[in-house]
C-alpha cells in the first residue's frame, strides 16, 4: 500500500478549516445604511421594532443584546469601555439609572428628538441626554393556588413580615430593574428604613434568583408565594396560563405608589453613524412604537396619553406611581449596591 | 595518517552528582569492531549516546573521523557526525513502513524521491527483508524489526556504527542470525563499529577488541579476562 | 512570543487600563483584599472546587478503569464516548436537572446540588486521564503485582500509584473549572466568588475593583501548578509505558458486566438523560423547526467561529508545545507556567481586555468583525488546545525522537514526518476541546460580539431568561448536535489518516 503523508493531511484540514471559517465569519457594514443599537430590552420584543424600522426606512439595524441572567459586565460597561472609539450609535436601555450613569461618564450626547416633545417632563432628561418611553411598573406576582385574594399583601413593606417567611422570591438586587427599585426605595425611605427593610427580608429567607423571569417562574411553580418583578414578566406568566395574579403595591391613599420605570433612548457620543442614529431615535420615541410595545407580549405602558393599549394593559394615569428624581437615584446607586452586595452576596 | 575512526579523550559525564564516566579515553581504528562490556548501569549506553551526540558531555573530547564532534567549545549535532545507531528498543517510527523508516535516514545528498526509495529498498534487501518493505513495525516480528533498525542505521552512510545491546532479548536462534548479519555487514563494508553488550559469547565472533567499563573507568581486556558464564548440569 | 502575547496581552491591557484610568468608588467600606465578604465567598468557592474536583475525579477513576479493562479495539470507541458529555455545557446540565425536578414537582438547588452537577459535568476529564494513564502503564508491572497480591491490593498499591499523576492533574483541572464556573452556582442559587467579582463590574461599574478582585483567578492556577509539579509533574513523564499497548485486565464475566454497566450508567446519566429531558421539554417537531428558523444564522456563525478559533489554536499550540517540551530550552518552565495561568480566569476579564486592546481606529478591521471574537477564544482557550499536545509530546518515546535527530533531514522535515504524525491524536483532542469550549463561551462573547452577530450560547441564555423553555431545550440540542457532528468528523478523519 502506498504510504500516506499524515502530516500533510492534518495540516491541509486545519488550514482549510481556518480559511473557510475565517472568511465565513468576517463581514463588513455599509456606512450609510446601518445603525448600530445596543439594547437591554428583551430581544423577542425589541427585534420586531428593529424590523419595523428597517421596513420603513430601508436602514439596517445591527443590534447587540444584553441578558440580565448572565450578570456579565453588561452593555453599559461595554459602552463605557468603547468610549474612546464608539461602535454603538443608539443605546436603548430598559431602565434609567444606567443611562444616567453613562451620561455622567460622558458616553452620551445630547439630542432632543422631535418625537420626544410630548413625553412628560418626569420621563425625560431635562438636559436632553435621554428620553423615556414604553414603561414598566414594579409589581408583585402572587400564586393564586397558595394565597387567597383576601390574604394577599398590599404594601411593599409587608413582604418583610414574619408571616411571609420563606415565601418571597426576588431577583438579585444588584442588577437590572430590581437594583433600580431598591435605589428608589432608599431615596424615598431614607437609608435607615431602607437597610432595615432589606435586612428583614434577608432574615425572612427571601429566595434570591437569577432575574425577574426566574423569580416569576418560582411563583408559577409554587416554590414561592410572592415575587417582585416587572409588569412584562407578570404578563408573560399570566398569559402562559400559570396560576398567577399581578398586584400593584402601595396604591392606597397613604401608599407612596409603585415604581414605574421607562425605557430610555440615547445617542452615543461620537457614534459612527450619527444621522441615521437620530432617525432611529426619532422612530423609537414615536407614538407608533409605544403602541407596538403596548400590544406586544411585554405589555409596556405608554408614557403618553392617548395611545391605544389592550384592555388588560393599564395606563400610567390609572396607577399611582412614585415620583422619581432619577439623578438622585443615580447618586444613591453605588451606596445602595454596596450595602445590598454585603447583605446578599455572601 | 590517522587511522582512528573514533577517538575519545578524558570524557566525563555526571548524572545528579554521580560520576558515571570519569576521564574515559579510547581509540577505535578504522574498520575495527569494538565491544563495550560492563555491569548494568555502569554507563555503557551513556557513552554511546555521547558519541552519537544525543547527550552533552561534562568534559573531554570526541573526534570522529578526524573531525572534532565534541569538546568544551564545539558540539556537533548528531546529524552531522556521520554516525548510525541501532537503539536498544529499536525506536522504529510506528506510523511509517519499513521502507519509510529507512528512507528517512538516506542522506540529503541523494536527490529525488525515487532514488531515495531505491536506496532504501537496497538496504532492506541487504538485510534480507525483501518483501516486507511496506509493512509497519507492529506487523513485523522482532527479528524483522531488528533488521529494519540495522538497515536504517546504515542508510546515512555512516563512518561509525553504534549498536546498543543489539542481541539482548533475542532467542538463541535469532541471536545467531543477528550476530552473523552484523558480522557480515562489518566485513562487507569494513565498517567501524562500537557496540554495547552485557553478554559475552558472541565476542570471539564479532569483536576485534573488548573494552570493560566499570566505576566510570575504561580498561581494555581480553576475552579470557571476562568472567566466564557458568553452566549447570540440568539432569 | 507572539502566541504568548495573544493570551497575555488582553489581560495586560485590562490591568493597565484599570490602574491608569481607575475609578474607585466612593464607598470606603468595600475592600479589595480579604474583607469578610470576600473570605466567605472565596472559602465557599474553594470548598466547592475541592469537592467537585474530588467527586469528579473519583467518578472518572471508576469509569476510566471500566474503559481500560475492555479489549483494545473496544477501548478506543468507549473513549470517544467519554468525550461526548463535554458537548453539554455545565449550565445546560444544571438546567436539565432543574427541568427534571420540576417534572416531579420538586425543586433542586443549593451547595450540594452544585457540587454534584459540576462533578457530573467534568468527570469525563478524569475518566480520560485515568484511561490514558492505565494504557500507558507498564503491563509487566501490573501483572507482576498480581502474582503476589489480590486484585484490590494490586490496584490500590500499584496501579493507583502508576496513575497518580493523571489523577492529580484531573483533580486540579476539575477544581479550577469548578471554581470559575458562574452559571451552575447561579442557577442553584448559591453565592460564590465569581458572583462577587461580576458584581464589581456589573453593579458598581468599577473596573479597577473588578480587576483587583480577580486575583484569586491567577493565584489558584499558580497554587495548582505548584501542587502539580510537586505531586505529578516529573512522575507523569516517567510513567510512560513501552508503546501504546493496551493492558487487558482479566475479569470474571460478572465483573466484566459490572464494568460495562458502570460505563453505560455514567454516559446515560450525563449524556442520555440530559438529551432525553431536553427532547421532552422541546416537545413537538415544530419547536425544532421554529428554533432552526429563528437561529440558523447563529448556529452557522457559532460553528464557523468555533472551528476557526480551534483550528488557529491547534496551529499555534504546536510550536508552543515543542517549546515547552524542549529539553534544552531555558524558558520552557516559564512558558509552561504562562500557558497554565489563564485557565481559571473568567471570560469577562478577557472580554474587557480585548475591548481595550483592539477597540481603536487602526484596528477596526479586527474589532468590528468576528475576528475579535476569535481572538477572545484563542486568548481564553489556547491552554486547552495546548495541554493535550504537551502531554502527547511527553508521551512520545524518547528513542523515536533521538533516532530522528541522527538524520540529515531538516528540523522542519523531522517535525513534519515524525513528530506531527505521532502527535496527531493529541492535536485532534486539543482541537475538539477548544471547539467545544469556544462553542459554549458566553460571558466574554457578550462583550465583544459585533453588532448584528450572535452566537448560539448567547441565544440560549437570552431565551432562558425569558422562560422560553421549549426553544431553549431545542437550541441546547442543536448545540450538542454541533459538537457531536464535529466529533464524528474528527474521528473519521483520524481513522482515515491512520489507516493502512
Amino acid at each position: 500500500m502506498k504510504s500516506k503523508n499524515i502530516g500533510l493531511r492534518i495540516l491541509t484540514l486545519l488550514m482549510l478549516l481556518a480559511g473557510v471559517s475565517f472568511l465565513g465569519s468576517c463581514g463588513k457594514r455599509s456606512a450609510n445604511s446601518t445603525v448600530v443599537v445596543y439594547t437591554t430590552h428583551d430581544q423577542i420584543y425589541s427585534e420586531p421594532i428593529f424590523r419595523a424600522f428597517e421596513e420603513k426606512t430601508g436602514i439596517r439595524v445591527d443590534a447587540v443584546y444584553d441578558t440580565e441572567a448572565t450578570k456579565t459586565v453588561g452593555l453599559a460597561n461595554r459602552l463605557a469601555a468603547e468610549a474612546s472609539n464608539p461602535q454603538c450609535d443608539v443605546f436603548w436601555n430598559n431602565e434609567v439609572v444606567r443611562t444616567v450613569i453613562l451620561k455622567r461618564k460622558g458616553v452620551l450626547e445630547r439630542y432632543v428628538s422631535e418625537s420626544s416633545r410630548d413625553i412628560p417632563a418626569g420621563m425625560k432628561d431635562p438636559e436632553g441626554f435621554w428620553a423615556g418611553f414604553a414603561s414598566r411598573a414594579r409589581v408583585l406576582v402572587v400564586n393564586t393556588n397558595l394565597v387567597a385574594s383576601k390574604d394577599t399583601i398590599a404594601t411593599f413593606v409587608a413582604l418583610a413580615d414574619p408571616q411571609q417567611q420563606g415565601k418571597v422570591a426576588m431577583a438579585y438586587p444588584l442588577f437590572g430593574t430590581t437594583a433600580t427599585h431598591a435605589a428608589v426605595l432608599f431615596s424615598l425611605w431614607g437609608d435607615a428604613k431602607g437597610k432595615e427593610f432589606f435586612q428583614k427580608l434577608k432574615a425572612n429567607g427571601v429566595k434570591i434568583v437569577d432575574g425577574n423571569g426566574a423569580a416569576k417562574d418560582m411563583v408559577a411553580r409554587g416554590e414561592a408565594s410572592y415575587a417582585m418583578c416587572d409588569t412584562d414578566d407578570a404578563y408573560s406568566g399570566i398569559h402562559d396560563g400559570n396560576p398567577l395574579r399581578m398586584i400593584f403595591l402601595d396604591q392606597g391613599t397613604d401608599g407612596p405608589g409603585t415604581v414605574v420605570i421607562p425605557n430610555t433612548a440615547s445617542l452615543v457620543k461620537n457614534c459612527p453613524h450619527p444621522e441615521v442614529a437620530k432617525k432611529f431615535i426619532d422612530f423609537l420615541l414615536s407614538r407608533e412604537v409605544e403602541g407596538i410595545l403596548a400590544k406586544s407580549g411585554s405589555a409596556q405602558m405608554p408614557v403618553r396619553a392617548g395611545i391605544p393599549t389592550p384592555a388588560d394593559v393599564p395606563t400610567l394615569s390609572s396607577i399611582k406611581a412614585i415620583p422619581v428624581d432619577w439623578e438622585k437615584v443615580a447618586d444613591k446607586q453605588d451606596e445602595v449596591a454596596a450595602f445590598l452586595s454585603d447583605l446578599f452576596v455572601r | 595518517m590517522d587511522t582512528a575512526a573514533l577517538k575519545i579523550e578524558k570524557l566525563a559525564k555526571n548524572f545528579d552528582g554521580r560520576k558515571v564516566l570519569v576521564e574515559v579515553g579510547m581509540v577505535v581504528r578504522l574498520g575495527e569492531c569494538v565491544a563495550l562490556v560492563g555491569p548494568s548501569g555502569c554507563g555503557k549506553s551513556t557513552l554511546l549516546r555521547l558519541v552519537a551526540g544525543l547527550d552533552d558531555a561534562d568534559g573531554g573530547c570526541i573526534t570522529i573521523n578526524s573531525d572534532v564532534a565534541s569538546n568544551p567549545r564545539v558540539l556537533l549535532p548528531p546529524n552531522r557526525r556521520r554516525v548510525g545507531m541501532v537503539f536498544q528498543d529499536l525506536a522504529l517510527w510506528p506510523h511509517m513502513t519499513a521502507l519509510e523508516n529507512v528512507e528517512f535516514m538516506v542522506p540529503a545528498g541523494v536527490r529525488g524521491r525515487k532514488q531515495r526509495r531505491e536506496k532504501a529498498a537496497e538496504l532492506l534487501d541487504s538485510v534480507s527483508l525483501n518483501g516486507r518493505a511496506e509493512s509497519v513495525p507492529h506487523q513485523l516480528s522482532r527479528g524483522q524489526q531488528q533488521r529494519v533498525a540495522i538497515a536504517r542505521a546504515l542508510a546515512s552512510d555512516p563512518v561509525l556504527l553504534l549498536l546498543d545491546e543489539p542481541f539482548s532479548s533475542l532467542d538463541p536462534e535469532l541471536r545467531l542470525q543477528m550476530i552473523e548479519l552484523v558480522h557480515g555487514i562489518h566485513l562487507a563494508r569494513r565498517l567501524t563499529m562500537l557496540y554495547v553488550t552485557h553478554t559475552t559469547d558472541e565476542l570471539p565472533r564479532l569483536a576485534n577488541r573488548v573494552l570493560f567499563l566499570r566505576d566510570g573507568f575504561l580498561a581494555e581486556v581480553s576475552a579470557g579476562q571476562l568472567p566466564a558464564p557458568t553452566f549447570h548440569e540440568t539432569h | 512570543m507572539i502566541i504568548t502575547l495573544m493570551v497575555l496581552a488582553p489581560l495586560g491591557a485590562l490591568i493597565i487600563s484599570s490602574i491608569s484610568g481607575g475609578q474607585n468608588t466612593q464607598n470606603a467600606s468595600r475592600q479589595t483584599f480579604l474583607g469578610t465578604q470576600q473570605l466567605v465567598l472565596l472559602g465557599r468557592s474553594v470548598l466547592l472546587a475541592v469537592m467537585a474536583g474530588a467527586g469528579g475525579t473519583m467518578a472518572g477513576l471508576v469509569v476510566g478503569y471500566a474503559v481500560a479493562s475492555r479489549p483494545a479495539n473496544v477501548q478506543r470507541r468507549m473513549a470517544i464516548g467519554l468525550m461526548l458529555p463535554f458537548s453539554i455545557p455545565p449550565f445546560v446540565q444544571a438546567l436539565v436537572w432543574i427541568m427534571l425536578a420540576q417534572m416531579f414537582g420538586l425543586s433542586v438547588h443549593g451547595f450540594f446540588a452544585t457540587v454534584l452537577v459540576l462533578a457530573g459535568s467534568f468527570w469525563p476529564i478524569a475518566a480520560l486521564l485515568t484511561w490514558i494513564g492505565l494504557r500507558q502503564s507498564a503491563v509487566n508491572g501490573i501483572e507482576a503485582a498480581r502474582m503476589g497480591e489480590s486484585r484490590l491490593r494490586a490496584f490500590t498499591r500499584i496501579e493507583l500509584g502508576l496513575i497518580r499523576p493523571h489523577l492529580v492533574t484531573a483533580f486540579l483541572v476539575i477544581a479550577l473549572f469548578s471554581f470559575s464556573d458562574y452559571g451552575v452556582p447561579s442557577l442553584f442559587r448559591i453565592n460564590t466568588y465569581p458572583v462577587y467579582v461580576f458584581s464589581q463590574f456589573a453593579a458598581f461599574y468599577d473596573l479597577h475593583s473588578g480587576v483587583m478582585a480577580s486575583w484569586p483567578y491567577l493565584l489558584l492556577p499558580l497554587v495548582a501548578s505548584w501542587i502539580w509539579y510537586r505531586k505529578a509533574g516529573v512522575r507523569f513523564i516517567q510513567s510512560r509505558g513501552f508503546g501504546f499497548r493496551s493492558c487487558p485486565r482479566v475479569f470474571s464475566p460478572v465483573f466484566r458486566s459490572i464494568w460495562v454497566l458502570t460505563y453505560w450508567a455514567a454516559i446515560l446519566v450525563t449524556l442520555g438523560l440530559p438529551l432525553t429531558v431536553l427532547a421532552i421539554k422541546a416537545g413537538h417537531f415544530q419547536t425544532y423547526w421554529t428554533a432552526w428558523q429563528t437561529a440558523k444564522g447563529q448556529i452557522g456563525m457559532s460553528a464557523m467561529i468555533a472551528a476557526a478559533s480551534a483550528t488557529l489554536m491547534a496551529l499555534m499550540a504546536f510550536p508552543l508545545a515543542l517549546g515547552i517540551q524542549g529539553r534544552f530550552a531555558k524558558g520552557s518552565q516559564l512558558l509552561n507556567l504562562a500557558s497554565i495561568l489563564p485557565i481559571a480566569l473568567p471570560g469577562t476579564l478577557f472580554g474587557m481586555g480585548e475591548i481595550y486592546l483592539w477597540n481603536r481606529t487602526q484596528t477596526h478591521w479586527i474589532y468590528g468583525s468576528a475576528t475579535v471574537v476569535i481572538f477572545l477564544y484563542i486568548a481564553r482557550f489556547l491552554p486547552f488546545a495546548l495541554r493535550p499536545q504537551v502531554v502527547g509530546l511527553a508521551q512520545i518515546e524518547e528513542g523515536l525522537l533521538d533516532a530522528s535527530r541522527l538524520s540529515e533531514r531538516s528540523s522542519f522535515n523531522t517535525t513534519w514526518r515524525i513528530i506531527l504524525p505521532l502527535l496527531s491524536a493529541s492535536i485532534m483532542a486539543g482541537w475538539a476541546l477548544a471547539f467545544m469550549l469556544s462553542l459554549q463561551e458566553l460571558t466574554g462573547t457578550l462583550l465583544v460580539v459585533p453588532p448584528g452577530m450572535e452566537t448560539l450560547a448567547v441565544r440560549i441564555y437570552t431565551l432562558y431568561h425569558y422562560g422560553a423553555g421549549q426553544l431553549v431545550a431545542a437550541l441546547a440540542l442543536f448545540l450538542v448536535a454541533l459538537s457531536g457532528l464535529m466529533f464524528a468528523v474528527l474521528t473519521i478523519f483520524h481513522q482515515w489518516i491512520q489507516r493502512r
